[in-house]
């Protein structure tokens, strides 16, 4: 054939001679030869990996033999974590709780319930509140906010967004916060007490430091104006519906009142699940020498304010300690290790495919290439 | 012997009663020769004769043209011809008596009509008069109307014809028998009196349907009248057509079963729509399926045609005719003509934006979202931010906005370029240059040698002697042969005056424009006279010219968009995404429903309905919208965008490769259009061009043999042959100043025989120099030029004139050759034309000394037969022969009638017991590297079909020659019949002896044909037993092409490996495309380079130009383009396979990579950025840049090519799996986030399962899913696709910090609420944990099955792959060493020239100069005056025989297998050249002297010859 003649493979530009020929004109002989450029002529320098029983069993080895060590730490780390959890919402006649079932936003109601932890909390525990059947993730529950109104801006303070629809305003006034988010804000109070010998001795709480960073400092903000009233900054706006007292009154702390209420900024953050735990409380280890919560008889005190029997929910208190992978989650220990031996599994039943039906296709590429 | 033909009108009414048998027979022969009932009349009566005479000396000199090209259309075509000198009564009565008579069984009935007009071209086919009669208009007052009465009846009537005389008895005898009564005659009444004209018939267009249909209808009682405008205006075919059309319509449509008759109906809907007319329920058309029918054995190419022709030429109504005046614009203005600029362009600066955008909202697509849009617009639906529609809409637009802008720039840029063209016109008597565009109708222009056309003209006069001009058509119809345009003598006399010319105010008329190449009417008058335009008179390239009418080029229509196979299949992917869509939409409404039924009623608590909403059933509805929002993601909006990309992008590869660079005239590969590149990869049937597609159409004189030696071959010292290459020594003619420097030959032997004054030799050349129909042409002394009529008779004559045997000029009576130096003129007795019958021609001359010689040449077969065994007893016999014959001739090149069949026989007479001087090898080269391009092709499971215009041994000679048949093959058959049924058989034998099987009811096919309607059957694939070719002329084809035979030819053809058509027309091409698009599920591609490929170029899914010659018609409508054949394997197997393969990855990944995204919940910019930002680089990457294999490697194992064809790759199947495989991801991706946040915390204790750390977790596991899913997919990792991967994957991590970093929240707090989302996330340890966990289950499973696919059931490919990559570890296989292999059958052939030569027209003299300028004076000629001495006469009867030699090189792969030894054994073959005779085709009389003559003509060295010594 006659691409030799063509100036290729040789490389390096071509001798114009076979131009100059055609072209024939004379003068400037501007040949219309493509140029010789790997990128043009399809021949840039490359890897062509191919899956062959080469590559491909040794992975299916090494992702097993990975995987398993590590799910078996992560299973261990998680079964290593102490939790403790227990549902207040009172559906059974039994629990004390009961009584509050039918609470309404304006008829506080409080009850207690007794528990007793088998074993100590030796770290840092945290005390969470849990939903069930709340759809925090529901797509129009989820957009009801308006975040330059919690960032602080002035106008949207006073001229809520429509996404904020029905919550926007009440009474011809802007509601601060806005939304169906805000106005659903989580409100029961839990207390905890040891129970030493009849005495209560409540637990510290510590309601600070439970929301992101982020969140706290740049994303949520109290409106801005002179001074640092509240009551003044957020004046000509109304309390969600739901709540029985306004934004600024959330906390005394004014570093944790307003918009910047952590419990507030918590419950904002939507969960992505109908059944999600937020944290309410830390519980902080006082010193080396004694476990946080020793195992023993505790009470929670409820200030049951928040109606959840309406649509199915349940409400939880969780007590839980966490490790470097966070809280309590066999699921991705278990995952590691299942995905592990199906990896390796395979690996052996590739390995005995490829053995018995391998040399087959190598016969066959003869036979073809010959064809 | 022929009977001396009838003398007078009794003899020839006896003759045509058939009472003269003898005479009747042979006429019939020669009738049904040429399958033209043509009646010839010799009459020394003296009333009839001036009639007579008048009548055939017309017939002789234009309608026997006219008889042939309906011949060779088979038309049986009843002319009826007139004069006004046969008024006389007496002419009446021969007439009438000779029309009364029965026909006798030897020449039963057609008719000859001689008609009334004064106009001498007063010819009119028979169809519309049938017609007429048909229309209630009876013969009787026809003929009195016209005044005139039948004439004779000749031949056998067509079966048309008995419907139309039985239909004619029915009037009278209520007899509708079809059948004719042969007792009883056409009764021809004589009326004198002339009927009343209903109306003026004057304006009335005899093209008008309208009328017809009237006619039909019964409304027109008399329609004759119109008969005369009809004879002055010449009948054209489409009127014929018309005719035929309501013959159909009256007689036949009874016969048609019910269904067929609906489909005709839909086709009379159509014409009637258009016509606006009231037409009854019978009234029906068809297209095609009518032939078969009621024509008997009428070809039905015409009808076939039908519909379509109706239909354009009622779309040209609107100009139905041309009027215009010479010099004279303020009149030809006034008819608002088009001007001559051409306009391809779409747009113009202020409509592109419309336009542009109204053509890219029809696409789906864009449409859709654009509706999305609107739906977000309304609030209780819009679910996603604004931007997340519009962002990728604007820039989809934009980018398709550019692109359309920047083609429609570059074509008003080759408008532009076109339109300026300069050209003269004749402005108030001054030549003026203009361009293109500015030229008018009307205008006089002057050509030069060389110029394009400028646009249709008129040849006025020309600076050759009579006018005439030479023209080169190759642009229109890709034969680059001269052709002779002659002007009419009234303008001829203009010449070159410029004063005469702008006086010259003709006025024509003329059809409108159209698109046939071949015809043309019109009239021109001239001070009051008027003269008969037809296409001799028109032309494309000439001298003075005189524009009539419309622009330059003639097939600039729109061009149809051609769609790729994966275009259809992604249209409807994107329909089936639709609906998948529209159900996930309905099912999650549904949900919804039930949810807010169940819980969202009493979660209202906190969440409220929105407004409005009442039911959990409407808020449903709703939500059915919100989700078409939100899901929008699944139908891939720059899909489209990315697919022209990629196409764009492999097309400019295209345009890029060297390899199919084409450096003798420079000329790259170009891909025209951008939008077919993957369907380059699925090719199964290639239809090819012969002429200038597989060969080079240009004719070396290669060998010769003279006496017995070969020469032409070069030997070194040990005797061995030398292969002739770029270094080999040429022979040296510089002793020779007339020599023709490009005229290369390598065996000095020949010239030291020439110089030896060897006499065979000198005579071998004299007879080359002599014996041709070449026209000589000496602008400058010594410079000669020769134009020749067929390539090959141009090479042989160069080749007499570079070895001393100059061919200088020609008059009609003298040949001027030199001769070695020396001037001699021989005196030209008579030229013995060539034709396709005779195959060969033959010169008589007088050499200077006296001698009389006649040297004949043509095709071997031919020539073998008519040699003398012994020559020594020849000579007094021949001269008193010769000279017996040169009277008769004489006397039979005067007669008047039946002229070309006396020559004929008379040639024969005088063409025989010739000798032998010597043969040639003349060598239409073939283009370099066909035969191993179609033997790769072969193996890549591609058809390839030939379908060339060629005649059917040059077809087959090609064929042998590069290896598309050879003699391995099990049988190659030939459908040569020349009816249905004839066609039907030779088929119906092929495939049986192909395959027995496929006649037996049980098989699949034919059972699959019972069940489906024949409408949609898509014929399968057949396995012959063997290795079959078929070849078909396009005279069977028409029949094969026929309804019923459609299906016959499909299967048999499909079985053959090769098949061959020759002879066909343009039309047949496309309809042969057509034939097997229809019937098969195939990509075609047709290849050819000249303009009777067009249609099918067209017509096929890609059609292939060979540019770089002159014409370029076919590469404009061409999709690629490129100068050589053998570019196309690598177009097809390397870019073809490539850009598939490309598309078929590209396309997989993305709809795997939009359903693996659309599942799962994100945040709306990343949504946005998805497939424009973060995935669209890596998977262009891959589109662009992947390969499997090499380009070596493809070539190397063509088998990789059969994936595409069966569309392996990209699938409803493949698309399928694409879903399942990405909805697994999509599962995985949110059920692994999910198990891994549920009811668990972060690392400081804090929540983790919020919906924002949720949706980021997924959106980063299905990044770096995909990322990791295109790596297994790319096979071909270069440095841009790891930057690609690596940097998308960078540029999401970039752009989501950004987009969640304080800063931005900060200016826009409503647009990024995610603030910190990343920072708080990615650093969590189970977040990645999960990601890892996501990956290995998304990628795990899909390497897992990939590769036991490759272990259990390995693709063909597969198994090269592997090969190829165990080959790679050893060293690069050495590119495929090329050897020669000579398969030099002896395929004969005075093949190349397929028309009718020039001999006529040189004995007539029109066309010589009226004095050579350097012929008969000057240095060369010291002889001049020789030839008037008058020698003995010494009747030499020589003959050369020409037979085609062929060589081919072949490539061999070294490391096949196999391969090695066939190259050994072929080339001990090399020194001998085999001669089999085909197996298929015996030599016609294979006599023994045929044999031992073959024997003798073979090049064996070692042989002694036995050639005949001169005497």
């Amino acid at each position: 054939m006659a691409e030799e003649a063509d100036g290729h493979p040789s490389g390096g530009v071509g001798v114009p001679g076979g131009g100059a020929v055609g072209g024939g004109g004379g003068g400037a002989v501007k040949t219309r030869k493509p140029d010789n450029t790997a990128f043009k002529q399809q021949r840039l320098p490359a890897w062509q990996p191919i899956l062959t029983a080469g590559t491909v069993l040794p992975a299916f080895f090494i992702i097993g033999l990975i995987f398993i060590p590590i799910g078996i730490g992560i299973f261990v780390t998680s079964n290593n974590i102490r939790e403790y959890e227990i549902d207040y919402t009172g559906t059974e006649p039994s629990s004390p709780c009961n009584k509050c079932l039918n609470v309404s936003w304006d008829s506080p109601c409080t009850c207690t319930i007794n528990f007793t932890l088998e074993h100590s909390f030796e770290s840092n525990v945290f005390m969470y509140y849990g939903l069930s059947n709340f759809y925090q993730n529901h797509r129009r529950y989820v957009k009801s906010r308006d975040d330059s109104q919690l960032n602080g801006d002035n106008s949207s303070l006073l001229n809520p967004s429509k996404e904020c629809e029905p919550y926007r305003t009440n009474e011809d006034k802007p509601i601060a916060p806005c939304g169906a988010i805000a106005n659903s804000m989580f409100n029961d109070t839990l207390e905890l007490f040891r129970i030493d010998n009849d005495t209560r001795t409540p637990i510290p709480l510590i309601k600070k430091g439970i929301a992101w960073w982020t969140d706290k400092n740049v994303k949520f903000r109290n409106p801005t104006g002179d001074g640092n009233n509240l009551t003044a900054l957020f004046q000509g706006t109304t309390k969600p519906v739901n709540w029985p007292k306004p934004v600024y009154m959330l906390d005394t702390e004014p570093d944790n009142n307003g918009f910047i209420n952590e419990d507030f900024i918590v419950w904002m953050r939507t969960a992505a699940l109908p059944t999600f735990r937020k944290l309410y409380r830390l519980i902080e280890r006082k010193n080396n020498f004694q476990p946080t919560l020793q195992a023993g008889k505790y009470s929670l005190d409820i200030a049951y304010n928040y109606p959840v029997h309406s649509f199915d929910g349940r409400k939880r208190m969780i007590l839980s300690t966490i490790s470097w992978m966070g809280g309590k989650n066999p699921f991705l220990g278990i995952a590691y290790i299942t995905v592990g031996s199906i990896c390796f599994f395979l690996g052996v039943v590739l390995l005995f495919i490829h053995h018995k039906y391998g040399n087959r296709n190598t016969k066959a590429v003869g036979r073809y290439y010959e064809g | 012997m022929v009977p001396d033909l009838p003398s007078d009108t009794e003899t020839f009414c006896r003759i045509s009663k058939g009472e003269v048998p003898e005479v009747a027979a042979t006429w019939e022969v020669s009738l049904r020769k040429k399958e033209v009932t043509l009646m010839r009349i010799d009459s020394q009566d003296a009333v009839l004769k001036p009639a007579l005479l008048e009548s055939t000396a017309a017939l002789n000199s234009r309608t026997l043209g006219l008889f042939q090209k309906s011949a060779s259309r088979e038309l049986r075509e009843i002319k009826a011809l007139g004069t006004d000198r046969t008024k006389t009564p007496q002419t009446d009565k021969v007439v009438k008596e000779c029309c009364t008579v029965p026909r006798s069984t030897h020449s039963p009935g057609n008719f000859a009509f001689p008609l009334a007009p004064s106009s001498r071209s007063s010819w009119i086919s028979v169809p519309p008069v049938l017609g007429l009669w048909k229309a209630g208009c009876s013969l009787a007052s026809l003929t009195s109307q016209l005044g005139r009465s039948l004439v004779c009846l000749v031949g056998e009537p067509s079966r048309e014809l008995k419907t139309t005389c039985s239909s004619l008895h029915g009037a009278g005898n209520k007899t509708t028998k079809p059948s004719v009564r042969r007792d009883k005659p056409l009764q021809v009444e004589h009326k004198t009196e002339r009927p009343e004209v209903p109306w003026s018939w004057t304006k009335i267009k005899f093209w008008d349907v309208s009328i017809w249909i009237k006619i039909w209808k019964k409304e027109i009682e008399r329609s004759f009248p119109f008969m005369t405008a009809w004879s002055e205006m010449q009948l054209e075919e489409r009127d014929e057509q018309i005719a035929d059309l309501f013959i159909m319509l009256q007689g036949n449509e009874h016969k048609y079963s019910k269904p067929r008759r609906e489909v005709f109906c839909g086709e009379k809907k159509k014409f009637s729509e258009r016509q606006d007319m009231v037409v009854n329920e019978e009234f029906c058309l068809s297209r095609g399926r009518v032939g078969e029918k009621c024509r008997g054995t009428r070809p039905t190419q015409l009808a076939q045609s039908f519909g379509a022709e109706v239909s354009n030429f009622l779309e040209r109504r609107g100009e139905e005719e041309r009027q215009l005046q010479a010099n004279n614009r303020d009149f030809n203005l006034q008819f608002e003509y088009a001007n001559n600029s051409i306009k391809t362009s779409k747009y113009n600066f202020f409509t592109f934006l419309p336009l542009n955008l109204f053509e890219q909202f029809q696409r789906i697509a864009n449409a859709y979202f654009l509706f999305l849009l609107i739906l977000q617009l309304i609030p209780q639906i819009s679910s996603l931010a604004w931007f997340t529609t519009v962002v990728p809409l604007v820039l989809v637009l934009a980018v398709s906005g550019v692109k359309d802008a920047i083609d429609d720039f570059n074509r008003h840029k080759s408008d532009k370029h076109v339109n300026n063209r300069p050209v003269q016109v004749l402005i108030n008597g001054m030549l003026k240059e203009q361009k293109w565009m500015n030229v008018q109708v009307g205008d006089i222009i002057k050509l030069e040698n060389n110029n394009f056309v400028t646009a249709d003209l008129l040849l006025l006069s020309s600076s050759e002697p009579h006018s005439l001009t030479y023209i080169e058509t190759a642009e229109l119809d890709g034969e680059t042969n001269l052709k002779v345009k002659q002007a009419l003598t009234v303008t001829a006399e203009l010449g070159e005056d410029l004063q005469k010319l702008t006086e010259f105010n003709g006025e024509v008329r003329c059809e409108a424009p159209n698109n046939k190449l071949d015809k043309f009417t019109g009239t021109l008058t001239l001070r009051g006279e008027k003269y008969a335009l037809d296409n001799e008179k028109m032309l494309l390239r000439g001298c003075t010219i005189r524009n009539t009418e419309w622009c330059f080029g003639l097939n600039s229509g729109k061009t149809t968009f051609k769609r790729t196979s994966i275009d259809r299949l992604m249209n409807v992917l994107v329909l089936v995404i639709f609906a998948f869509l529209a159900l996930m939409c309905l099912i999650l409404a549904i949900g919804n429903g039930i949810w807010e039924h169940d819980k969202g009623y009493y979660f209202q608590v906190y969440l409220p309905w929105a407004e409005g909403v009442n039911s959990a059933s409407y808020s449903g509805f709703l939500m059915f919208w919100s989700y078409v929002i939100i899901l929008n993601t699944v139908v891939p909006i720059s899909l489209y965008v990315s697919v022209e990309i990629i196409r764009l992008g492999n097309s400019f590869y295209i345009d890029w490769d060297r390899k199919m660079y084409y450096p003798l005239n420079d000329t790259p590969a170009q891909a025209r259009t951008t939008t077919l590149n993957e369907e380059l990869g699925q090719i199964k049937y290639i239809f090819s061009d012969k002429t200038g597609t597989l060969t080079q159409n240009i004719m070396c004189f290669n060998k010769c043999s003279i006496n017995g030696k070969s020469y032409g071959d070069v030997y070194d010292m040990s005797g061995q042959r030398i292969e002739i290459n770029e270094n080999t020594e040429k022979v040296d003619f510089s002793y020779n100043p007339l020599a023709d420097p490009k005229f290369a030959f390598y065996d000095h032997s020949l010239v030291e025989a020439v110089k030896l004054n060897d006499v065979p030799t000198h005579r071998f050349f004299r007879l080359l120099s002599l014996c041709h129909t070449v026209m000589p042409e000496e602008k400058k002394e010594g410079n000669l030029v020769y134009q020749a009529q067929s390539p090959d008779e141009g090479a042989l004559v160069t080749a007499a004139r570079n070895f001393g045997f100059v061919f200088r000029a020609r008059t009609p009576e003298t040949i001027t050759v030199v001769e070695m130096g020396e001037t001699k003129i021989y005196k030209l007795l008579a030229i013995l034309d060539f034709n396709n019958v005779r195959k060969r021609m033959s010169v008589i001359v007088r050499s200077p000394e006296g001698d009389l010689t006649l040297y004949c040449k043509g095709a071997d077969t031919i020539l073998y037969e008519l040699l003398h065994p012994s020559c020594n007893s020849l000579k007094e016999e021949t001269t008193e022969h010769l000279n017996d014959w040169i009277r008769r001739h004489h006397e039979a090149s005067t007669a008047l009638e039946g002229r070309e069949d006396k020559l004929s026989e008379l040639y024969e007479e005088i063409e025989k017991d010739l000798m032998l001087l010597g043969a040639t090898a003349i060598e239409d080269k073939l283009q370099d590297g066909v035969p191993q391009t179609i033997e790769t092709l072969a193996k890549a499971n591609i058809k390839i079909w030939v379908l060339t215009g060629d005649k059917q041994e040059t077809a087959m000679n090609i064929g042998y020659s590069c290896n598309l048949l050879n003699d391995d093959m099990a049988d190659v058959f030939i459908i040569e019949g020349s009816t249905s049924d004839d066609v039907l058989n030779e088929l119906r034998n092929a495939r049986k002896k192909m395959k027995p099987d496929s006649f037996l009811d049980s098989d699949e096919i034919n059972i699959q044909f019972e069940k489906s309607s024949k409408k949609q059957i898509i014929v399968p694939d057949e396995q012959a037993n063997g290795v079959y070719g078929l070849v078909i002329t396009g005279h069977s084809l028409a029949y094969a092409l026929e309804g019923n035979l459609e299906l016959e030819l499909v299967r048999t053809a499909c079985m053959c490996k090769v098949v061959i058509c020759c002879r066909v027309t343009p039309l047949q091409k496309a309809q042969v495309v057509e034939l097997v698009k229809k019937y098969k599920k195939a990509v075609t591609l047709a290849i050819g380079d000249g303009a009777n490929d067009v249609s099918m170029i067209k017509t096929a899914h890609i059609g292939v130009g060979i540019s770089g010659q002159e014409g370029m018609q076919a590469v404009l409508s061409s999709d690629f383009s490129f100068a050589q054949f053998r570019y196309l394997q690598r177009l097809l197997l390397v870019h073809g396979r490539w850009s598939y393969i490309r598309m078929c990855k590209f396309l997989k990944y993305f709809f795997y990579k939009n359903f693996a995204f659309t599942l799962t919940v994100y945040d709306e910019w990343f949504i946005t950025l998805y497939n424009l930002v973060y995935t669209s680089l890596p998977v262009l990457g891959m589109s662009l840049f992947d390969q499997d294999v090499d380009d070596r490697w493809s070539m190397l194992f063509p088998q990789l090519y059969v994936p595409g064809q069966q569309n392996l790759y990209f699938n409803k199947v493949v698309f399928v799996k694409c879903m399942l495989q990405g909805i697994y991801s999509s599962l995985i991706l949110f059920f692994i986030p999910y198990g891994a946040m549920y009811n668990t915390m972060r690392s400081d204790g804090k929540a983790i399962a919020d919906y924002q750390s949720f949706a980021l977790m997924a959106q980063t596991c299905l990044l770096i899913v995909v990322s990791v899913q295109i790596g297994l997919d790319t096979s071909y990792w270069t440095v841009v696709n790891q930057f690609f991967i690596w940097g998308s994957l960078s540029v999401y991590f970039a752009i989501t910090f950004t987009m969640y970093s304080d800063g931005m929240y900060l200016i826009f707090t409503a647009s990024f609420p995610f603030i910190g989302t990343a920072r708080n996330t990615l650093s969590q340890p189970n977040v990645w944990l999960a990601i890892f966990l996501s990956i290995a289950l998304c990628v795990l499973p899909v390497v897992g099955f990939r590769f036991l696919k490759a272990q259990l059931k390995p693709t063909p490919s597969d198994k090269v792959l592997l090969k190829i990559k165990e080959a790679k570890k050893r060293p690069p296989p050495p590119s495929p060493k090329r050897r020669l292999r000579r398969t030099s059958t002896r395929r004969s052939g005075y093949a190349f020239s397929h028309q009718h030569g020039f001999g006529a027209l040189i004995m007539s003299g029109r066309n010589m100069r009226p004095k050579s300028p350097f012929a008969t004076t000057g240095t060369f000629s010291p002889n001049s005056d020789k030839y008037k001495h008058k020698g003995l006469c010494v009747p030499l009867l020589g003959k050369v025989a020409r037979v085609s030699w062929s060589m081919e090189l072949y490539g061999i792969p070294e490391d096949l297998p196999g391969t090695r030894e066939n190259v050994l054994w072929e080339a001990s073959l090399l020194p001998e050249i085999r001669w089999p005779v085909p197996k298929h085709h015996p030599p016609k009389s294979a006599s023994r002297k045929c044999c031992k003559l073959k024997e003798t003509l073979s090049w064996s060295r070692d042989q002694e010859l036995t050639l005949i010594s001169l005497p």
